[in-house]
């Protein structure tokens, strides 16, 4: 009973010192006190936007001898990268190559997980590096845990661009629509090209379904016809809804005889959920009246007038 | 008198494995979020269209307003329930600094009991967001119902006079809806300060708002998030006295009878297991909510464990 009881007392006061230093360590976060590693950072995101500015001049001198050193180097080029547009991350390439990054930063892939491993993962697709890479990463596109596998996705597009679509398509889970707005976070930085009509007629959902989140976030009016495509062939009723709500996203007309075959389909639920978006896009009542039952255009009328201020015009006695 | 021991042993046990499995599912969940915040700050478009409406009753502050406007999230909508014949100052003060204007309003078929009086939106392209509710106040319920009414998104989140936003709470709550695989009827957050988020339709076809809301919808179609959403700003004083009293009134009785009928290795494990409970509060509480108060996170201890016995009901503070 006693050595029961001197074990537990054991872990318990373990567990307590365990937390209270957790508990420090995220207090000063919340403090936003930096850490060393923070200040070492700053300082390397400084010489990278330097060297980034004089077209990778400079860039060779960027030292970083220790781990601690190297992961901060790692994470002002993600910095970097992240909040700069089309920069030319070969610029970059000498400092990589001087202080082993990438081969640093896949070592400790193979060394952690979950979170962790994610997010060097995502420090990597920001890190230029050679072609090669991209095999190496491959494996942890079929990670059980979905951020580390969408982070690897990420990685090996960024390794070699040429090759994203292919890497994409051979993704063997459906992309959610966060982990969309993850690539296309990538394709805002320049670092994949947009070419969306392969995509939108390639027969892989993910493909089709990063094709609409293409077409939606750069507005491209000229998908109009790919998509109506979409909504009249695809059996899958997920795809068919992105391509109808990517369609009235872009303001287009959605009076077509497919289209409302396709939306009489959809649940009562879903219906509705269309009708407050049709609403909210700007659609007109006669145009929502086209698409959908009566009783729902009335609710979609209500919502429009909702809206709107009635103006009363008294007339002027003479 | 072995067997007594062998069941307090057994009872420390248990709460020590909870509050460890509790802390390491608290810090999964805060790394992934600390993971993908700057990932939620580059995303311009909304998540798989999902549109969210926070509804506030008892909200009647520019200052918790303007939190709460805070949200940088495509499809989010902050609507405002107030009774301008009850507080009409404060009714006036949001009218005059938001440039509300007043539009037009039907009596709602959905919700029965949301008996809009007069509704409005801002003039400003800036507030564009904030719709202003003004109904004769009964209770909080009905204040919602009003709000879910006049929503133009599918989810709505209830907000209380205390709560406020914490930092990405609605890309957060997004994320967690638009990720799951199944249809989402609601979305709670299983943190110290409790949150929902309910689908409009559930909401309507439960005939609105109530107290028995959370337990009349399936639990598998609840998804559960182990970050916060919301911050609660009470009476400090309230809390630490609720909370000395509940932990002297448990930990005295416990001391003193271990005391009198055993040996000390019980009373030193009881001891350090009660230390432990407390340090986890305190890792939650720093990691999770804004003021860092672990006294509510004890308190949050209690309220789920009178939870274990009966199901809690649905309530805005």
């Amino acid at each position: 009973m006693n050595t029961a009881a001197l074990i537990l007392t054991a872990i318990a006061a373990t567990f307590a010192i365990a937390c209270l230093a957790a508990a420090a360590v995220a207090k000063r976060r919340k403090d936003n006190i930096p850490s060393s590693r923070e200040r070492l950072r700053e300082t390397y995101l400084h010489r990278i936007i330097r060297a980034l500015d004089s077209g990778g001049r400079g860039a060779g001198k960027i030292e970083a001898d220790t781990p601690r050193r190297r992961m901060a180097l790692a994470e002002a080029m993600h910095l970097a990268m992240r909040h700069t547009y089309g920069s030319d991350t070969s610029a970059l390439q000498e400092a990589v190559d001087r202080n082993s990054l990438d081969r640093f930063l896949l070592r400790r892939i193979r060394l952690s997980r979950g979170s962790r491993r994610a997010y060097l993962l995502t420090l990597i697709s920001s890190v230029p590096s050679h072609r090669d890479m991209a095999s190496l990463l491959v494996r942890y596109t079929r990670s059980r845990n979905r951020d580390v596998r969408v982070s690897a996705l990420m990685a090996v597009m960024a390794a070699n661009p040429s090759m994203a679509v292919r890497a994409l398509a051979a993704y063997p889970y459906p992309l959610a629509p966060f982990d969309t707005a993850r690539i296309i976070g990538l394709l805002r930085r320049g670092l994949l090209p947009i070419a969306f009509e392969p995509l939108l007629t390639n027969a892989n959902r993910n493909l089709r379904m990063l094709g609409m989140a293409i077409v939606r976030n750069f507005g491209i009016d000229s998908a109009d016809k790919s998509l109506g495509n979409i909504i009249a062939s695809d059996p899958d009723p997920q795809t068919v809804r992105e391509a109808v709500y990517t369609l009235a996203s872009l303001g287009r007309p959605l009076g077509r005889a497919k289209i409302r075959e396709r939306v009489a389909d959809f649940t009562p639920r879903e219906r509705k959920e269309l009708c407050r978006f049709l609403t909210l896009a700007g659609y007109s009542t006669r145009a929502i009246r086209a698409l959908l039952s009566e009783e729902e255009s009335r609710y979609a009328e209500e919502l429009i007038n909702s809206h709107k201020r009635d103006l009363v015009c008294k007339q002027h006695s003479t | 008198m072995q067997t007594a021991q062998y069941v307090i042993l057994s009872i420390l046990a248990v709460a020590l494995a909870a509050a460890a499995v509790r802390v390491v599912r608290i810090s999964r969940a805060m790394r992934r979020r600390r993971f993908l915040a700057p990932e939620t700050a580059g995303c311009c478009e909304s998540l798989g269209f999902v549109g969210i409406s926070a509804v506030c009753s008892g909200v009647n502050s520019i200052e918790h307003i303007e939190n709460l406007l805070g949200s940088e999230y495509d499809r989010y909508e902050l609507i405002v329930v107030l009774d301008a014949e009850r507080r009409p100052d404060d009714f006036r003060n949001i009218m005059t600094h938001y440039g509300m204007i007043r539009v037009n309003t039907a009596e709602s078929d959905e919700l029965p009991s949301a008996r809009i009086r007069a509704l409005y939106r801002s003039r400003r392209r800036n507030y564009r967001r904030l719709v202003l509710v003004d109904r004769a106040y009964a209770t909080p319920y009905e204040d919602l119902d009003a709000g879910a009414a006049a929503a133009s998104y599918d989810y709505i989140l209830p907000v209380g006079p205390s709560d406020y936003l914490v930092p990405d709470a609605v890309e957060t709550a997004a994320i967690a809806i638009s990720d799951s695989p199944r249809h989402v009827e609601a979305l709670r957050s299983a943190a110290d300060a409790p949150c929902a988020i309910f689908h409009r339709e559930t909401v309507i076809a439960l005939d609105g708002f109530s107290p028995r809301i959370m337990r009349r919808i399936p639990s598998r179609s609840v998804t559960r998030i182990r970050t916060p959403l919301v911050f609660r700003i009470g009476n400090l004083r309230r809390t630490r006295i609720k909370a000395w009293s509940a932990i002297f009134l448990l930990l005295a009785p416990l001391f003193t009878i271990e005391a009198l009928l055993f040996d000390e290795t019980i009373v030193a494990a009881t001891a350090a297991t009660a230390a432990a409970l407390f340090a986890a509060a305190r890792y939650t509480a720093a990691a999770t909510s804004p003021d860092g108060c672990s006294l509510k996170t004890i308190l949050c201890y209690f309220s789920r464990m009178k939870e274990f016995f009966r199901p809690q009901k649905f309530t805005i503070s």
